[in-house]
């Protein structure tokens, strides 16, 4: 009884510190829904149309059919699968060589990549501009992945690193002793068997690039070259209050590819990111 | 098929050395297994062979041509695991046809040579399923046929029934022993089952801290033990070792006097060896076997415990100042609290000078 009076009176306090944090990150989501669907004339009307009377899909309708918007989409695919299949493919090396083998300063190594990921993007911002203006690189979508890239992989090497722990060693072994050389056990043997690692790698990777924000910002001023996010930024500066229900569905489009994406494998990602944290 | 050998072979980690100038030749087709408790340096010998560690020194020849320096794949022997390791996102067809990838062999051939094993090993029905979907045994089964189907010049097993219950490792043990002897390849088993090592070795190797204790046929490691540390560790239960002392003068014969003060004589043909120990303490030892219950003018001691197996009991005794166990065959089956007469197989004893832990008598 008291057991369960107990567990009664957590809930109510879990609860209770949950709600709050949901809303605060559900509210903003909300009214941008509400926005979406609202005809210009009810935009006026502010929060006290939440719910719109007449709520329309032509926002989504126009926002779609613009040439601009789906250019701007499709860059965001381009930039954040490219991104992330680099990432992977660069931190599997990397990863499997932290997993196999021994050698001098590798905790020191390990933690040194775990270190750089903690760097804020903000403070690396002004010297990378430089690098990548000396580099010939800015104004391009090449330089953009690399910097994608290269945000991807201290993240990536530790996730593919627990996969390719997770392989057992006697496989190697016995690859090794039916004749296979290092690079093809790893390519036939540990590479297959840590798929389900790397593939949420893979897309946990586009979901971060996909949100990347800073990096296509400072790189490209070429409006053709934006990804959506910094497209909408750029629209919400030169916004008035005629094009506000148009931005709030563009919004929504932008949003919504990695919610389905984070929904529908919400178990995969989430066991990546856990897998290894614990014993068995 | 060709002959291996271990000329002097050490493994260390580091400053430790843990495996000791191992010198071993196991000749062409011979089955020779390594046992030994765990830590023993059996399965770092065995991978060193194998290729997975490297060697510290000495050398390792396989066919007359030193190995020390090829790779696992290109020293030609197949390896059993333990726990199988088996490929699991292949099926067992593609399992077993892992290892002949290297022959540039067509798919037709690949695929005689696939069913031929796997009608060897029984496992034909289950040749498109995936290894998660068999049992322990079917496993094995897989993982040896991976490696016969290489035909390789020496064959490794590394403790590979240990994973399987009681039943089917006895079934297993018996599958190897046929197959060696319907398709011979020399082969190198490490197990820490004495039992195994009994049944299956045409050579028992006994290593313990990195050394061979003793190597040569089961029957001869079994009754002519070199070591405290062989006599002990071979045969089950394990033979019964007691503090005793030898006295007397030649005139009056030899006698092992126990803790409790029985006296035993000892028999005249086991006389000569043991002669100048006489007033020494020495460590007596028989195995259960050589203690049988027999109405006689043999010593008497008290039944303490019992265990019933069927064909044979085992008897625990109060004898010698400690406990002893007696393996009795036959139906008559004492119980607990009975004073029985023993019959002590006195020419089969085992006497070890306790300063040494060497068999006193022993080459």
């Amino acid at each position: 009884m008291i057991q369960s009076r107990r567990s009664r009176i957590g809930n109510a306090l879990t609860y209770a510190a949950v709600i709050p944090l949901a809303a605060f990150f559900l509210i903003p989501v909300i009214w941008l829904v509400s926005l979406s669907v609202r005809t210009p004339q009810e935009v006026f009307l502010g929060a006290s149309r939440l719910i719109p009377e007449a709520p329309t899909l032509a926002n989504f309708g126009q926002v779609l059919t613009d040439g601009g918007f789906r250019l701007y989409l499709w860059n965001s695919v381009k930039l954040a699968f490219l991104g992330a299949a680099g990432a992977v493919a660069f931190a599997a090396p990397a990863s499997y060589a932290f997993s196999r083998m021994t050698f001098r300063g590798k905790p020191a190594l390990m933690m040194g990549i775990l270190a750089v990921q903690m760097v804020s993007g903000l403070v690396i911002l002004i010297p990378l501009y430089r690098y990548m203006d000396r580099l010939g690189l800015l104004e391009t979508h090449f330089g953009t992945t690399l910097l994608y890239i290269s945000a991807g992989i201290p993240v990536t090497v530790w996730l593919l690193k627990t996969s390719f722990d997770a392989v057992p060693m006697e496989l190697e072994e016995a690859a090794a002793i039916d004749g296979l050389g290092r690079f093809e056990t790893f390519l036939r043997i540990t590479l297959p068997l840590a798929a389900p690692g790397v593939a949420s790698a893979l897309i946990l990777n586009v979901i971060l690039n996909w949100s990347q924000f800073l990096i296509p910002f400072v790189m490209l001023s070429e409006s053709a070259k934006w990804p959506i996010s910094v497209a909408i930024f750029n629209y919400a500066g030169a916004t008035n209050a005629t094009t506000t229900q148009l931005l709030a569905a563009a919004c929504l489009v932008a949003v919504v590819p990695t919610l389905i994406v984070f929904l529908a494998l919400q178990r995969l990602i989430v066991r990546a990111l856990t897998s290894g944290a614990l014993k068995g | 098929m060709s002959e291996l050998v271990l000329d002097g072979i050490s493994k260390s980690f580091g400053d430790t050395e843990v495996v000791h100038g191992i010198d071993l030749t196991v000749a062409e087709n011979e089955f020779v297994v390594l046992v030994g408790p765990s830590g023993c340096g059996k399965s770092t010998t065995l991978r060193m062979v194998a290729g997975l560690e490297a060697i510290s020194s000495g050398e390792l020849r396989i066919g007359g041509e030193r190995v020390n320096d090829r790779s696992p794949g290109e020293r030609d022997v197949a390896m059993v695991f333990q726990n199988y390791a088996l490929y699991p996102h292949m099926s067992v067809a593609q399992n077993i046809a892992f290892g002949l990838r290297r022959r540039k062999l067509s798919r037709a051939e690949r695929d005689a040579a696939v069913l031929e094993v796997a009608k060897l090993l029984e496992i034909e029905p289950l040749l498109d399923r995936r290894p998660r979907a068999l049992s322990g045994g079917q496993r094995q089964r897989v993982a040896m046929g991976r490696a016969i189907i290489r035909d390789p010049q020496v064959f490794l097993f590394d403790e590979p029934l240990s994973n399987l219950d009681a039943r089917l490792r006895l079934q297993m043990r018996l599958e190897i022993k046929r197959l060696h002897a319907r398709k011979p390849v020399t082969t190198l088993y490490v197990t820490h089952d004495q039992t195994e090592a009994m049944t299956m070795a045409d050579r028992v190797v006994v290593m313990n801290e990195g050394r061979i204790e003793q190597a040569g046929p089961p029957m001869e490691i079994y009754r002519n033990p070199r070591t405290r540390f062989v006599a002990e560790f071979i045969g089950a239960p394990a033979v019964n070792l007691f503090d005793a002392r030898l006295t007397g003068g030649s005139d009056d014969g030899l006698w092992i006097e126990l803790a409790d003060g029985t006296r035993l004589s000892v028999p005249a043909s086991r006389r000569a060896g043991c002669e100048s120990y006489a007033g020494q303490p020495v460590v007596f030892g028989l195995r259960p076997e050589d203690i049988v219950i027999e109405a006689g003018d043999g010593p008497v001691a008290p039944v303490q415990m019992v265990e019933t197996m069927g064909a044979e009991t085992l008897a625990y005794l109060g004898f010698g100042g400690t406990e002893a166990c007696a393996r009795l065959t036959g139906d008559s089956v004492p119980s607990r609290g009975d004073q029985v007469h023993l019959r002590l197989g006195l020419e089969r004893m085992i006497l070890i000078d306790p300063t040494t832990d060497r068999v006193i008598g022993a080459a």
